[in-house]
């Protein structure tokens, strides 16, 4: 398959140890970033890897952050986009199984190696069964609340903002 | 408010929630500061649920209850969803503009949420965690408090995601 991975500066190598996984196990990985650990904003690289998907680039997409709520949430506002947020195998089960979740977001603060490695192999292995709730996917993806700005469109003047120091703690 | 909801299976977790937030000496729930929502069709929004009646069907449109509602006043409105797994209101209500919401079955999540993301709405798996784990994520939760700075660049690209103006579609 190919798979695309995004994250944020938190969890950069988290992200980089997941990518190398997905190549041992045969996938393509598409990375939209971010690659080093300078402080920036997961919207961005949800989004980023939400699209990939959705522009039918890549099959599935792994996206993580530090509690993976705001990656996912992220993820979850593109359109077309089911993005199941877990810690249990169990969970991401369910979503695969039933609601077709074609983005899996975790947080790299919350769980170890092992649990990911089980996460994204249920992920990948479950399939959707497809005698089950379309009518309910059909209801969701009505769900079309995504702007139609591009990405520099949305983001740059927020990060010009950023740069001029407006943001601070 | 409070928003409450859950699916049928979930019921009783839910109202031992309530009850334990209500003695709770930290909480101290009033009756009238929270509100359970109950899974009727909203208003206009019944012609695709005719004769589709399934639990998740149900599910569906009370997650769209529930956000509507939260982002009437998305900074003092809370969520609250208890169902089986927690991710069909949280696939459904994270698309609405203004909700940010977790979908935890632990409880240093349930804490950074507030303090990083400023969510709004959590979601949780009857079948996932135990009454205990539950209840200290809710309380957790509804106690925390978002700290703003340079989080808050993060939370306005979410909501630039998903403007408001795009909100008018016919479900």
């Amino acid at each position: 398959m190919i798979i695309a991975v995004g994250c944020d500066h938190i969890v950069t190598e988290i992200k980089d140890d997941l990518k190398k996984l997905l190549e041992s196990k045969g996938h393509q990985v598409l990375d939209a970033g971010t690659y080093d650990k300078e402080r920036t904003h997961y919207p961005i690289y949800g989004r980023k890897a939400a699209h990939l998907v959705t522009e039918n680039k890549a099959d599935r997409a792994i996206v993580l952050c530090g509690t993976g709520v705001g990656i996912s949430n992220a993820a979850n506002k593109v359109n077309g986009i089911r993005c199941v947020l877990a810690s249990d195998p169990v969970l991401v089960q369910y979503a695969r199984k039933n609601l077709d979740a074609n983005v899996l977001a975790f947080g790299g603060r919350v769980i170890g190696p092992g649990v990911i490695e089980d996460l994204v192999d249920v992920f990948l292995e479950t399939p959707f069964e497809e005698n089950k709730h379309t009518d309910l996917i059909r209801q969701i993806d009505q769900l079309r609340f995504e702007t139609d700005l591009s990405h520099s469109e949305l983001f740059d003047p927020f990060l010009n903002d950023w740069e001029a120091g407006i943001y601070h703690d | 408010m409070i928003y409450l909801a859950s699916d049928s299976k979930s019921r009783n977790l839910l109202d031992l929630l309530i009850g334990r937030l209500q003695n709770d000496c930290q909480i101290k729930l009033q009756d009238e500061d929270f509100e359970i929502l109950e899974a009727d069709v909203p208003p206009g929004r019944d012609q695709d649920f005719k004769d589709q009646d399934s639990e998740e069907m149900s599910l569906f449109s009370l997650s769209c209850l529930m956000a509507e509602k939260i982002r009437k006043n998305p900074q003092v409105h809370r969520g609250v969803f208890v169902d089986s797994y927690g991710v069909l209101p949280f696939i459904v209500s994270s698309k609405f503009p203004k909700i940010i919401c977790a979908l935890a079955s632990d409880e240093h999540s349930a804490k950074m949420t507030r303090d990083h993301n400023n969510a709004n709405l959590i979601t949780l798996g009857s079948k996932l965690v135990g009454e205990d784990v539950a209840f200290s994520i809710i309380k957790r939760f509804l106690l925390g408090k978002y700290s703003g700075g340079r989080h808050q660049i993060r939370i306005n690209m979410l909501n630039a995601l998903t403007p408001e103006e795009n909100s008018e579609v016919s479900l």
